[in-house]
């Protein structure tokens, strides 16, 4: 019991160490505290700590029993296309502020962004294909609905707040985050108590 | 659906990890189906009763006959 909470807090330090290293770096480059490359670099470098969030969420999930290979290889599939999205977003960014292209390459810098983020819905896919412990995929399956339900929830409302011009109109990909914190609510309502 | 799984399996002085690698599946998995919060398949029931060396009926019991 001991080595579960202390694997569990482990992960909960590093996702918090994670996000306010990304928020607050952010914050810093955004308003001009640290201006130019070095703000850029130091947000950029906050993203290597999903390496050791990573390792500690599996050792918490051993430390749980919900472990599994599918699991392993779902989490090393998101790393990594977590990481070429992050380039290829910054690459495209400023390839398109600094150099004007035309339209072909905006649409090719695009593309090369989204590919990651369709490799991580992939990756989900596999990981509900892949997983052959029947309650583990039962539980994915239960938090997977719960994050459609609310993406859906979300985006109708959203939407009929921008029909009646009452919301300022956002990027359509700001379903994949939504989605992600939908399952992160999944995985709150569907817990195990003893994890 | 009740089981005797939890007695079946102290009675081999086995943790709920070691049945969990003898069936290969999760700890959890063990743990849903011995606390009732999972039924499990027919397929991973035979497991079980294979496993325990017994008819799956002496392991889990029928919902209409619990409920009686």
């Amino acid at each position: 019991m001991t080595n579960q909470l202390s694997a569990g807090n482990a992960a909960r330090i590093w996702i918090g160490a994670y996000l306010i290293a990304t928020f607050g770096s952010g914050v810093l480059a955004k308003t001009g505290v640290i201006p130019g490359w070095p703000g850029l670099a130091l947000f950029l470098s906050s993203f290597l700590l999903l390496f050791p969030l990573v390792r500690a969420t599996e050792r918490a999930q051993d430390a749980c029993g919900v472990s599994s290979k599918a699991l392993r290889r779902y989490n090393r599939r998101v790393l990594v296309a977590s990481m070429i999205y992050v380039v290829a977003l910054f690459s495209g960014i400023g390839v398109v502020r600094y150099l004007d292209p035309p339209t072909i390459v905006r649409a090719i810098l695009a593309l090369a962004v989204a590919l990651p983020i369709i490799f991580i819905i992939r990756a989900m896919a596999l990981l509900l294909k892949e997983e052959t412990d029947e309650y583990l995929r039962m539980r994915l399956v239960e938090q997977s609905l719960i994050a459609t339900g609310f993406v859906l929830t979300v985006a109708t409302l959203y939407g009929f707040l921008n029909t009646f011009d009452l919301a300022p109109r956002v990027d359509a990909w700001v379903v994949v985050p939504l989605w992600a914190l939908g399952l992160g609510l999944g995985r709150l309502f569907r817990r195990d108590p003893s994890c | 659906m009740l089981n005797k799984l939890k007695v079946l399996r102290a009675m081999r002085d086995w943790s709920q990890g070691d049945l969990a690698d003898k069936l290969d599946v999760s700890r959890q998995s063990v743990n849903a189906i011995e606390t009732g919060k999972y039924d499990p398949s027919l397929p991973l029931a035979f497991r079980i009763a294979e496993l325990f060396d017994l008819p799956i009926e002496e392991i889990f019991t029928s919902p209409s006959k619990s409920s009686n």
